[in-house]
């Protein structure tokens, strides 16, 4: 009675240490496996096996093993990696008509056989080692077998890149799988650039071309003005032509509704003509004129002897015409 | 006999007070620890408590596994939960209704990556080469060199989806993106930095640089029948993507004011300036047009009124003229001469009092007369004003 009653006053302890005993184990023989990981267990360093030579792999969860040293653990994600190419990065690759280009490849890739990556491979940094050799070999080989213009090309139908880039990848998948156990599921090319000493060649070719272009545009721009010039004086001379056209019409028209009215000089042409001719003096004669008259011309005939003669009139104009009064001398 | 009584045993009655002070001891300790687990417990049982904010899509994994709740993968946002402490639980969240922003330098001069500007005019690097491996660009159709700077605006689309199908690794501003230009190295950020650069390859390397320079803004390009770089890179970045399934959503990509490389800065400035000098041209032949058109019309209608009112006035003079010779003309039967001298004189009249110089020259019996005439004759001059201290 009285030991239990000990007991139960220190159940704090007991449960504490229980727990910590519970913890302890756990962690010696319990193991998580992570939706994102691969896990697989070694025994004495060599991976536990399934069936054949198939490695066993944990599915996520919680899983038991024997304590360490017995058993260990390996992990590695089982995630998509992406993966620039360091190795050849900067390297020239030739083409198959003789151009020499930089081409930067990125892959993504995962474990696709965690029993022969860890074999073969084991940590990130390895598998991508093993990568660039891949890759590399297998970027040489298929860009040395297509044209420049494959690459770069302002017809876009002839611009094979998504190709060339699907043929890489088979060529690379299946080498990164069975020798690595890497699975390659996606490449590209994250760069294509020229050499160093073709990238000058390249500076002076665009340099031409713009210069080629500066001239188009001012040549372009004094050709397209000078039209626009010759075209608008042409309008403008079209439409003074049209219009003196229209005005000649509607001066005709006026001299002929002016013509009803002549009629009616016709019953004294030559009173009608005289009375014209004063018209015409009167309005032709201005200011700034200077007149020079004889004494014969009416009235300063009044100036000459005999003036005061009344019979030395006007010749009717209907019998004599002028009226300067020399006929009458 | 002090031997026959019993000495006090000092050693052990001081055994007996230590041994009781240690009791006393772990009577408190074990308070203590007891009062130690109940806060522990209690800690336990509040610290599992989490909320799941608008803007994230929250994942429980137990031991490692995805569990489901409320039978989805993903907890509903805007709700507090439970787990149990770590190890068991861990709750993975990620910012699903956040945009994120990513700009990608493989096609930009080398530089600090937190300075994303322009690349200045400078006069030294005019000739100089591009090294391979230290200068990003892009090579377009016709194979010349241009620098871009893309950014691409996402968000996550399917949590779970890009989560665990794509590794993440540090975020970008951390150690990754200082280490050098390469951003992100091996994530989901990466995979979308590495398939922009990709979709912007592609895509440029079938565009000369005269459509890259003017169709690189806006979506369609007006009047050019082709959309806009930018559009183009955008559409085949979300093919790119959707065949990756990465459980992002792409919306939107831009680029900035593509640039010529230093070298050849120069020459493209000329042909801006070049561009400049054509529109200008254009501009004044159209402001000619404008004004010998504006010019000819004037005249034209200035031609038309004035046949107009040369039609009015001949028709109404005419009229006019007939109306005042029939009525000359019956005073003419009437007495012919007089009228005639009336009308003349009245006409010689008028004209020399409207005449300023007239002569008139008597008439010499031959009939034969000399008269010299000045033409054109200088004006007289104004007197010339003395000069300032002349006498």
């Amino acid at each position: 009675m009285n030991g239990n009653r000990t007991y139960m006053q220190h159940w704090p302890v007991i449960a504490l240490a229980l727990l910590v005993c519970a913890i302890f184990v756990a962690a010696l023989i319990a193991f998580e496996v992570k939706e994102t990981e691969y896990a697989v267990v070694l025994r004495f360093g060599k991976p536990r096996i399934e069936s054949g030579e198939t490695v066993k792999t944990y599915t996520p969860g919680l899983h038991l093993k024997w304590p360490y040293p017995i058993e260990t653990v390996w992990r590695h994600d089982n995630r998509l990696q992406c993966y620039e190419l360091r190795k050849g990065q900067v390297e020239q690759v030739q083409t198959a008509d003789d151009y020499q280009i930089i081409v930067t490849t990125f892959v993504l890739w995962k474990v696709g056989e965690p029993g022969l990556f860890l074999k073969r491979v084991g940590t990130a940094e390895e598998a991508e080692k093993k990568l660039d050799d891949v890759i590399r070999n297998s970027r040489n080989i298929v860009i040395g077998r297509r044209n420049l213009t494959e690459f770069i090309n302002v017809d876009a139908k002839q611009v094979k890149i998504p190709e060339i880039e699907t043929e890489i990848l088979l060529l690379a998948k299946e080498v990164a799988l069975t020798r690595y156990g890497i699975d390659v599921q996606h490449l590209g090319f994250k760069h294509l650039g020229f050499p160093e000493a073709v990238s000058t060649k390249v500076f002076a070719r665009m340099k031409a071309e713009r210069n080629r272009k500066s001239e188009k545009y001012r040549a372009e721009g004094k050709r397209d003005a000078q039209r626009i010039r010759a075209e608008a004086d042409l309008a403008a001379s079209e439409k003074l032509t049209t219009a003196e056209a229209d005005a000649k019409r509607i001066r005709a028209e006026g001299d002929r509704n002016a013509a009803e009215y002549y009629a009616v000089f016709r019953s004294n042409p030559e009173l009608a003509a005289f009375l014209r001719k004063l018209d015409s003096l009167r309005e032709s004669l201005s200011e700034k004129t200077t007149l020079i008259l004889d004494t014969n011309t009416p009235p300063f005939d009044l100036l000459q002897p005999g003036a005061t003669l009344l019979e030395k009139g006007v010749t009717a104009p209907g019998r004599g015409g002028a009226v300067d009064g020399r006929e009458r001398k | 006999m002090t031997e026959g009584r019993p000495k006090p045993d000092v050693k052990a009655e001081s055994v007996g007070q230590g041994v009781q002070a240690l009791v006393r001891t772990f009577h408190v300790l074990f308070f203590l620890l007891r009062l130690l687990i109940v806060v522990i417990l209690a800690y336990l049982v509040f610290s599992g408590v989490f909320y799941v904010r608008e803007h994230e899509a929250a994942m429980l994994f137990r031991f490692g596994e995805l569990t489901k709740t409320d039978g989805k993968d993903i907890l509903t946002s805007g709700k507090y939960y439970w787990a149990w402490p770590y190890p068991i639980d861990r709750v993975e969240r990620i910012p699903a209704q956040r945009s994120i922003t990513l700009t990608t330098p493989a096609f930009w001069p080398t530089q600090n990556p937190n300075q994303l500007e322009a690349p200045k005019p400078n006069p030294e690097a005019e000739g100089q080469a591009l090294r391979p491996g230290d200068g990003g660009y892009v090579v377009t159709g016709d194979a010349n060199i241009m620098h871009m700077l893309w950014t691409v605006t996402y968000r996550v689309r399917d949590a779970r989806r890009y989560y665990l199908g794509f590794f993440s690794d540090v975020a970008p501003s951390d150690a990754a993106m200082a280490q050098a230009r390469k951003g992100p190295q091996r994530g989901a950020e990466a995979v979308i930095e590495s398939v922009l650069a990709n979709a912007v390859l592609q895509e440029v390397s079938a565009w000369s640089v005269e459509d890259v320079l003017v169709l690189s803004r806006g979506s369609v390009a007006e009047g050019q029948g082709r959309e806009g770089l930018g559009h183009a890179v955008e559409r085949r970045l979300r093919l790119l993507l959707d065949k990756l399934d990465v459980g992002i959503e792409v919306q939107q990509v831009s680029l900035t004011e593509p640039q010529p490389p230093l070298a050849t800065q120069g020459a493209f400035r000329e042909v801006v300036d070049a561009a400049q000098d054509y529109r200008m041209e254009l501009d004044n032949a159209q402001a000619y047009e404008k004004r010998v058109i504006t010019e000819a019309e004037g005249r034209s209608a200035r031609i038309l009124a004035d046949a107009k009112a040369y039609r009015t006035r001949i028709v109404e003079s005419v009229k006019a003229e007939s109306a005042y010779f029939t009525k000359i003309l019956d005073e003419y039967e009437k007495n012919p001469k007089t009228m005639l001298v009336a009308l003349y004189t009245d006409v010689i009249r008028d004209v020399l009092r409207r005449v300023e110089t007239k002569y008139v020259v008597h008439s010499r019996a031959d009939g034969r007369q000399e008269i010299r005439l000045m033409l054109g004759a200088e004006p007289e001059k104004p007197p010339t004003p003395a000069t300032p201290g002349e006498e």
